[in-house]
């Protein structure tokens, strides 16, 4: 059974300008997907500008079909918003879930558009939007 | 009986005042050897009325104290046996207790206390007591079942042992029959169906209805159709109630008390009671009632989705194995099914597949998948269009449920099998060839049933006699177990596996798997995990094997 030390799943969420990143620890499945999906959904719904939205899988240990089905529901919500959705640091497991279903090409890859700053000439001003975002911002 | 009298009344007067006598609280008497009050105080002479000195007890007294009187005056009687002896009895409306303490001369001095207040609460915890025991064993009794139709006859029995001479319980109709218990005395209760219309019995339809609830109602017995007094029950019927057994939102059913004309009516604290046992009667049958319908429901969608026996079909061997996750989830998220060609010499479909997520939600998602693609077979030329319009017919704006699935078209030529496999999201089939060697076929898709577009590539190969084709679901890759207990079975050691099984019949090749994935888990949980070999059969002469298919060259 579960450690209790250990709870199944823990999100946090790290707003920067444009940019979310959920940092997923533990297992996303049948019981917790629900959890990512609401957070996600709370994140594109509370910040009208918002570019990217990474989640952030570096301690992800099990992703079932359950997590599967939680990752293009948001994926369905970030499309419609014009959102990019990033996978960053995905275990091999994860990857291979996400190769094998044929939806790994759903995840922008690479660095964020947001991010290294390159793609925001072409729409205007960044500052404007960046107005919008809470102060703390890790980078640029 | 004159020096007695005096004496007594010259020790109380040395011991206290005729003042305290007046004002004790308690009736006290003094009578004396033959049976003549000596001394009675105010409080006394109030309670028995005519209590007058040098009376006869027996003229006031009621006779109990009387007896009493002469029992503890009896002279073999030793003094200090007296003092302990507490009498009791009724004066008037009222109870009392008789304490009697000796006095030298053989008078006895009676002291009365009231316990009329006490008794009443006595019995009433003692009836209480009775009754809560009652309901904790009732609620062991029908919980203990979830059978309805032992729940039904469990509160016939226990109303007519406890409330009521005899007691039937109707449920709700089915159709135009009115299934019913009924008890009389406490005996065995005796299950049965009247084909009769409830509104012969006043209240009877409302409360079946159950909704809006009704409080229980007297009914005139002289009301009562023949058909709901119980076999052996005696008698004229003095009081009848209708109570309604309360349900989960769903009408339970309807008790009915009876008494013959020999018991005492229902006391308000019984009516109370009768309700308290409904309630539970009620809670029971109504457990009982959606146990039945759910494993109902279960039963049927088990009978549909359980996937079917394989066997031989023109000419191919297909074999398949399922083993669902748990017992009680016995329709699982994995599913596999074998669509013959409409003519011997036309491809089959063998689908499998896995839908996301487990329980009803998932039973429902693979029964639409199967039925979608069973509807879908006359294109099964052209796999990617079949996975597209199956994928336009899943989807669905509120959720991303999805499966993932390999398709299979089979068609005996010659002597060999030709296949052509697609992948949607589904881990590749492996084939083993003759010489031992496992190949994964490089078909690869996107799952269905969450995205608007999706793509799939078909890739065809041909199997020799003996060759197996293998589709899996990724309950046998992910099998947690081995030596570590916490190792996957994994891609690598399945192909190894089936490595060992090239020229093994289909249904072997099936087996063997199942028992090396079960063997790795040990006892240890898993995901549903299906199987489903194709097998180009090991035939030397012309193949009119089964008997059926035309016969044909073989090599």
């Amino acid at each position: 059974m579960t450690d209790l030390h250990c709870p199944p799943f823990t999100l946090t969420t790290e707003p920067g300008p444009g940019t979310v990143r959920l940092r997923l620890v533990g297992d996303l499945d049948y019981d917790t997907s629900e959890q990512l999906v609401e957070r996600a959904h709370d994140c594109l719904a509370a910040e009208p500008g918002l570019r990217d939205l990474f989640l952030d899988c570096a301690q992800l240990r099990l992703c079932d079909s359950m997590g599967v089905s939680s990752l293009l529901l948001i994926h369905r919500g970030t499309s419609s918003r014009g959102v990019g959705l990033h996978l960053e640091n995905a275990p091999d497991f994860l990857r291979r879930i996400l190769d094998v279903t044929g939806i790994l090409p759903l995840f922008v890859p690479g660095p964020a558009v947001g991010e290294t700053g390159a793609a925001h000439a072409q729409d205007g001003p960044p500052p404007a939007r960046h107005e919008t975002v809470p102060p703390p911002a890790p980078s640029g | 009986m004159a020096p007695p009298k005096e004496q007594i009344a010259t020790r109380t007067h040395q011991r206290s005042t005729s003042a305290d006598w007046a004002m004790a609280p308690y009736p006290v008497l003094v009578a004396d050897r033959a049976g003549a009050v000596v001394d009675a105080n105010p409080a006394a002479v109030l309670l028995l009325d005519g209590a007058a000195r040098g009376t006869a007890l027996s003229a006031s007294a009621p006779s109990w104290l009387v007896r009493a009187h002469e029992e503890t005056t009896r002279p073999s009687r030793p003094a200090a046996d007296v003092d302990r002896q507490v009498f009791r009895g009724e004066i008037g409306a009222q109870s009392f207790e008789a304490h009697p303490t000796p006095a030298q001369d053989g008078n006895v001095v009676w002291w009365l206390v009231d316990d009329t207040d006490r008794r009443l609460a006595e019995v009433e915890l003692a009836t209480e007591r009775e009754r809560t025991t009652f309901l904790a064993e009732a609620s062991n009794v029908l919980l203990a079942s979830l059978n309805t139709d032992r729940c039904m006859q469990a509160t016939a029995q226990l109303a007519s042992r406890h409330i009521a001479d005899a007691a039937v319980v109707i449920a709700p109709a089915v159709g135009r029959n009115l299934p019913m218990a009924y008890a009389v005395g406490g005996g065995a209760a005796v299950r049965g169906t009247v084909v009769a219309d409830p509104d012969q019995v006043p209240g009877l339809s409302e409360a079946l209805q159950g909704f809006p609830p009704v409080p229980s109602r007297w009914i005139d017995p002289a009301t009562l159709p023949d058909w709901v007094l119980p076999e052996g029950f005696n008698g004229p019927v003095a009081s009848a109630s209708v109570t309604p057994l309360p349900g989960h939102g769903v009408p339970a059913g309807v008790l009915i008390l009876l008494r013959s004309t020999g018991s005492s009516e229902f006391s308000e604290s019984e009516e109370v009671f009768a309700r308290l046992f409904a309630a539970r009667a009620g809670a029971a049958l109504s457990a009982a009632r959606l146990y039945a319908e759910q494993s109902g429901i279960t039963r049927t969608l088990m009978r549909d989705l359980l996937p079917p026996r394989l066997h031989r079909v023109n000419g191919v061997e297909f074999a398949g194995g399922y083993q669902p996750a748990a017992a009680r989830d016995r329709v699982g998220g994995d599913f596999y099914d074998v669509h013959p060609g409409s003519t011997p010499d036309a491809p089959s479909l063998a689908v499998l597949g896995d839908v996301c997520g487990k329980g009803l939600d998932a039973a429902v998602l693979t029964g639409k998948i199967r039925n979608t693609l069973q509807a879908l077979t006359p294109m099964a030329d052209d796999h990617e269009r079949m996975l597209r319009l199956l994928d336009g017919a899943l989807l669905n704006s509120h959720h991303t449920r999805f499966a993932t699935l390999v398709m299979a078209s089979v068609q005996r030529t010659g002597n060999r099998v030709r296949l052509r496999l697609t992948s949607a999201g589904h881990p590749a089939p492996l084939v083993v060839r003759n010489d031992g060697r496992v190949e994964e076929i490089d078909t690869r898709g996107t799952l269905v049933g969450a995205l608007p577009h999706i793509d799939a590539r078909t890739v065809e190969t041909y199997l020799r006699p003996g060759e197996t084709c293998l589709l899996y679901t990724d309950g046998v890759t992910e099998a947690r177990g081995g030596p570590l207990g916490d190792e996957l079975f994994g891609e690598e050691r399945l192909m190894r596996a089936l490595a060992e099984c090239g020229g093994m019949p289909g249904q072997a090749v099936v087996e063997r798997i199942q028992m090396l994935a079960s063997q790795w888990l040990h006892d240890g949980r898993h995901d549903d995990m299906a199987l489903v070999a194709i097998t180009a059969p090991q035939t030397t002469h012309l193949s009119a094997v089964d008997g059926h298919t035309r016969g044909r060259y073989t090599a």
